[in-house]
Order: structure tokens, then C-alpha cells, then sequence
């Protein structure tokens, strides 16, 4: 479980998010949604313990983030950044190969269980038949995959990631949100800012957050209503029933 | 199979770099007693280790470089480490300082420049801020090098200084490679353990801390190694540009772009541009040597060109 205690977090003067306490559950697909700047990127970032908190606390299975050695943290929590193209023109099976980088001693190279795990998450990800290209090459959906690979491939217990259907088309969102799903079943916990509501309508639970404070938090069935959205995002919504999902539609 | 290739042209290189020259010494001549034993003993021999550590030290730093500010233009010449020390050796040729006092005095500067950098850079490793410190530095530095030569008071130093700043390995002792060595092997050995943080670093700042890369200690790390490297490589041999900047780029054409896969063939591909620049500085006609820097450019450019044209058509 990870616990957020009266979090506050600030960028140079400004405080972004402002005294968050909630508790988020492992296996389960945690979504966490909210108008632009309403704090989404920084609440993530101080999960993955990129960012000190100004006040209160993040603990992971009870340990604060902060405590726990870099490598420790590095094993434990996989974290995909929101933007970002990488520096250098390396190919993508090296670039998934880095998501290893927590699990190798030092001096040796990549392990039978490194291979496999590099192997498997380029499976999962659709990104095996693009091992050997440049990742400078690549398109914006099959490079968001093929970060996704690089933090599947550490096999964290916790796969925080921001934004990660960006620049991602309809059916290739669908199977990332299909892999979220088997990860968590799989045991781990997935945190994942997003900004469609329709994919957000299909995690297990929801975080809402606006100018820097939480509206709601909890099952998305329960805490995703229209008066939970229009506080959230200023505007009104209508939630439209399909199968056993509850999809919002703005209106004004 | 680079490694092997590039290891095995710097044997090559620094054997031809003992035998070439004015008078050709062939291995027969190396220990002989006569002229030729001599000059190989205290000409050639201190010339060729000198051409092969500074290569080694200056195209590892500028590989690390590149790689930790994520820039390709960077350079040692960019964080302005280069001008520090040579503006500490230009206060010692000023104050008539020569030897271990000279070599101390452009160390200092070295250091000093390292510390300023990494206090204005501030903590957290921002490249473009490393990168504006480093410039300021150079600038600041190059200013006073200005300075201290418009106020020389003879065209003697004036020229003696201006002969260093260009860089060069003509008629450096034994004693001078003993000096720079330990601290360019003690550089070295600091920048060749940053490849896995440097490789981490291609996704970005967040998502390198995200996998346990520590990039406070790494940036001091990085300083303290290029500082190590090239404050002795400038205080034993002046600034030698270049280097540092075009050869991890010949590397990477051929050993790809990841970080830690251009580390070692970087310092490689530095001694042998390095030693030959300096051979053929030596066999070209004339009563004065023509200067390192300038044949180093000369060489390299059309050729760095070249591999260039065929990486795009490799790509297109």
C-alpha cells in the first residue's frame, strides 16, 4: 500500500499540491485525473520520490520513500516520465535493457533473468520486432511502448507512470490499459496519471485532484460522479452507461 | 571487435609516433648508445607517452561530457576547465614560475574552476545550467588570460605564452609525463565508472534518479574526473582542442550511441588522433614545427566529414 500523508509539495515558491492524505492499493489500477496544473505530475513524481515533499509524507508497504536507499527505491517503485525523447539515438532493445540497470551487480552484464525480463516486456509492449531500430526513428505510439518496456522490464512492484496513453492511437491505448490490468494482476500496484476519462473509467480506482487538492478519492464506480467531476474540472458531466462502465461526457 | 581495432591502432600509432620524426629511428637504434638512443630516450619516448595519456584523458572527458550534459557540442573547452588551467599556467610563465611550480599553478586553476562550476551549477545536475556556468567560466577566464598578455612585459613572454596556450608536445621531459600521469590515471578511473549512470541518464533526469542513479554525487564525480584529466593534460601540454570534441563523435559512428559503449573506445580514439596529429606535426617540412592544435583540425575535420556523409546515406 502506499500511503499519502497530509502531503504537501512545492515548486520554487509555489505549492502545487496541498495537503493530500490517501491511501492507494497494490493490484489494483489506480487512475488520478484533473485539469491541467492541478498537480497530477508532482503528485507522481513525489511517489516515485523525485521530489521531497515541503510537508507530511509518501510511504511505500510502510517505509517513507525518502528513506529508502536509491537502489532499494529504484527495485521497488518503475517510473515513467511524462515527456522526453532520449538523448542519444540508441536502439530500443538497449533502451528497454536500461529498466534492468536497478537489478545488475556491478561490472557483469545482463543475466539470464535480465534477458528474459527484457525479452517479456518487449512481448508484452508489441515492441519486439522494433529491437534493432534507433529510438530516434521510432513513431510516438511505438516509442511510448517502448518506454513502457524500459519500466516493465525492472519488474517493479509499483508501475507509476504519466501520461502514458499520449500520442498512443485507440487500439494500442486499449492494450496499454489491458497490460496495466495484467500487471496489477500479476501483484503489482498501477498508478497512472491520465487525462481521457474514458480510460480512467475503466480503472479500479480514482484519484481526483484539483489546484493542488484532492476532490475524491476511492473505487471509480463509487467516486466518479458528475458532481465529483464538476468539481474537478469546473464544467458539467454527463456519465453515460455502456456495459458495466459509466463513461463522463462534458457539457457546459 | 571496434575495441580490439582501436586498441590495436594505438599500439601502432604510439610506435610510429617513437619512430617518426626528423631522423627515423628504427627499434634496432632504441637503446643504443649514440644520438639516436638519446633522443628516443629523452625526446621521443616522453613525446609519445605525453601524446598518448592527454589523447586518452581529453577524448574520455569529452565522451563523459557529451554524455552527462546529453549534448553533443559539448567539450572540455565548453565548461571552461581548459581555459582555468591554462589561465594558471599562463599566471606562472607571468611570475616566471617553470616546472612542478608551473604544473601546480595551472592545476589550481583547474580545481578552482571545477569548484566554481559545480557552486553555480548548483546541485542538481541541469545541463544547460553546467553549460552556462562552464562558458561564463571560459570567458572569465580566457578575459584574464587576455589581460595578463597585454600587460607582459617583454615580447618574450608574451610568445612563450602564447606558444602554450596553442598546445603542444615538443621537447616535453620524462619529468613532465611523471607529473600528469597519476592524475590523468586518477581521472580516468573516475570517468570510466560513470558509463551505467551516463546510460541512464539518455532517458532524462527523472527517469535516471527513478532508477537509482545518484546524479549529486555524479556531477561531482564527473567534474572531479574531468578536472583531474584536463588540468594535467593542459598544464603538461597546453590547450589541445579537438579532441575532446570530435572523437567520441567518430566513435559513435561506429560503436553506437549508447553512453558506456564510447567510453574506452573515446580514450582510445583521443590517443591515436593524438599521436598521429603530433607525428605528422613532426614530419612536416620547415624550421619550426607547425602547431598540434592546427594539424589535429586538419586532419580531423575532412575525415569526420566524410564518416558523416555516410552515416546520413546509411540513414536516409
Amino acid at each position: 500500500m502506499i500511503r499519502l500523508e497530509a502531503l504537501t509539495l512545492s515548486l520554487g515558491r509555489q505549492t502545487v499540491v496541498d495537503g493530500v492524505t490517501l491511501s492507494i492499493a497494490s493490484q489494483r489500477v489506480t487512475a488520478i485525473v484533473g485539469p491541467n496544473g492541478a498537480g497530477k505530475t508532482s503528485l507522481v513524481r513525489a511517489i516515485a520520490g523525485l521530489i521531497r515533499p515541503q510537508a507530511g509524507d509518501v510511504s511505500i508497504e510502510g517505509q517513507p520513500v525518502h528513506a529508502l536507499p536509491d537502489r532499494d527505491r529504484a527495485r521497488l517503485i518503475g517510473y515513467m516520465p511524462q515527456n522526453g525523447t532520449p538523448a542519444w539515438a540508441i536502439t530500443v532493445r538497449e533502451m528497454v535493457a536500461l529498466g534492468r540497470l536497478p537489478h545488475r551487480a556491478a561490472f557483469s552484464g545482463e543475466s539470464a533473468e535480465d534477458c528474459d525480463a527484457i525479452e517479456a516486456a518487449m512481448r508484452d509492449t508489441d515492441t519486439l520486432h522494433l529491437a534493432d531500430r534507433a529510438v530516434d526513428t521510432l513513431s510516438g505510439g511505438e516509442r511510448a511502448r517502448a518506454k513502457m518496456a524500459r519500466v516493465l522490464a525492472g519488474r517493479p512492484r509499483w508501475l507509476i507512470a504519466d501520461e502514458p496513453l499520449a500520442n498512443l492511437d485507440p487500439p494500442h491505448q486499449m492494450d496499454m490499459l489491458h497490460l496495466f490490468r495484467k500487471t496489477a494482476d500479476g501483484g503489482a500496484g498501477v498508478v497512472t496519471v491520465l487525462h481521457q476519462l474514458d480510460a480512467a473509467a475503466q480503472a479500479d480506482d480514482i484519484i481526483m485532484l484539483a489546484d493542488g487538492k484532492l476532490v475524491a478519492a476511492g473505487p471509480v464506480q463509487t467516486t466518479m460522479t458528475a458532481g465529483h467531476l464538476e468539481a474537478t474540472f469546473g464544467i458539467g458531466f454527463t456519465l453515460l452507461e455502456s456495459g458495466a462502465l459509466r463513461i463522463p461526457i462534458p457539457s457546459r | 571487435m571496434t575495441r580490439t581495432l582501436l586498441l590495436v591502432g594505438t599500439v601502432v600509432a604510439f610506435f610510429i609516433s617513437l619512430m617518426a620524426g626528423k631522423v627515423w629511428i628504427g627499434p634496432m637504434d632504441w637503446l643504443a648508445d649514440n644520438a639516436n638512443g638519446w633522443i628516443m630516450a629523452e625526446l621521443r619516448l616522453p613525446r609519445a607517452l605525453l601524446g598518448l595519456i592527454v589523447g586518452a584523458a581529453l577524448g574520455l572527458s569529452g565522451a563523459v561530457l557529451q554524455g552527462f550534459l546529453r549534448n553533443p557540442l559539448a567539450d572540455p573547452t565548453v565548461i571552461g576547465v581548459s581555459s582555468s588551467a591554462a589561465l594558471g599556467g599562463v599566471v606562472a610563465i607571468f611570475a616566471g614560475l617553470t616546472g612542478v611550480a608551473m604544473f601546480a599553478s595551472a592545476m589550481a586553476g583547474a580545481a578552482l574552476s571545477i569548484i566554481l562550476l559545480v557552486a553555480l551549477a548548483g546541485r542538481m545536475a541541469d545541463p544547460l545550467g553546467f553549460i552556462l556556468s562552464g562558458m561564463v567560466l571560459s570567458t572569465l577566464s580566457g578575459s584574464m588570460t587576455a589581460f595578463l598578455i597585454s600587460v607582459s612585459p617583454n615580447p618574450y613572454t608574451t610568445s612563450e605564452i602564447i606558444a602554450w596556450m596553442m598546445g603542444a608536445l615538443t621537447d616535453r621531459s620524462m619529468a613532465e609525463v611523471m607529473r600528469a600521469a597519476p592524475f590523468v590515471v586518477a581521472g580516468m578511473g573516475l570517468l570510466f565508472f560513470t558509463g551505467r549512470a551516463l546510460d541512464a541518464l539518455t532517458l532524462g533526469e527523472d527517469a535516471a534518479r527513478s532508477l537509482g542513479i545518484p546524479l549529486d554525487r555524479l556531477q561531482w564525480q564527473i567534474a572531479l574526473g574531468v578536472g583531474l584529466c584536463v588540468g594535467a593534460s593542459v598544464a603538461a601540454s597546453g590547450i589541445v582542442g579537438f579532441v575532446g570534441l570530435i572523437v567520441p563523435h567518430f566513435i559513435r559512428l561506429v560503436a553506437g550511441a549508447r553512453p558506456s559503449a564510447i567510453l574506452l573506445p573515446s580514450a582510445l580514439g583521443g590517443a591515436i588522433l593524438t599521436l598521429v596529429a603530433d607525428t605528422v606535426v613532426r614530419l612536416l617540412p620547415g624550421a619550426s614545427e607547425v602547431r598540434l592544435g592546427i594539424v589535429m583540425a586538419a586532419l580531423g575535420a575532412p575525415f569526420f566529414f566524410i564518416l558523416l556523409a555516410r552515416s546520413r546515406r546509411a540513414r536516409a
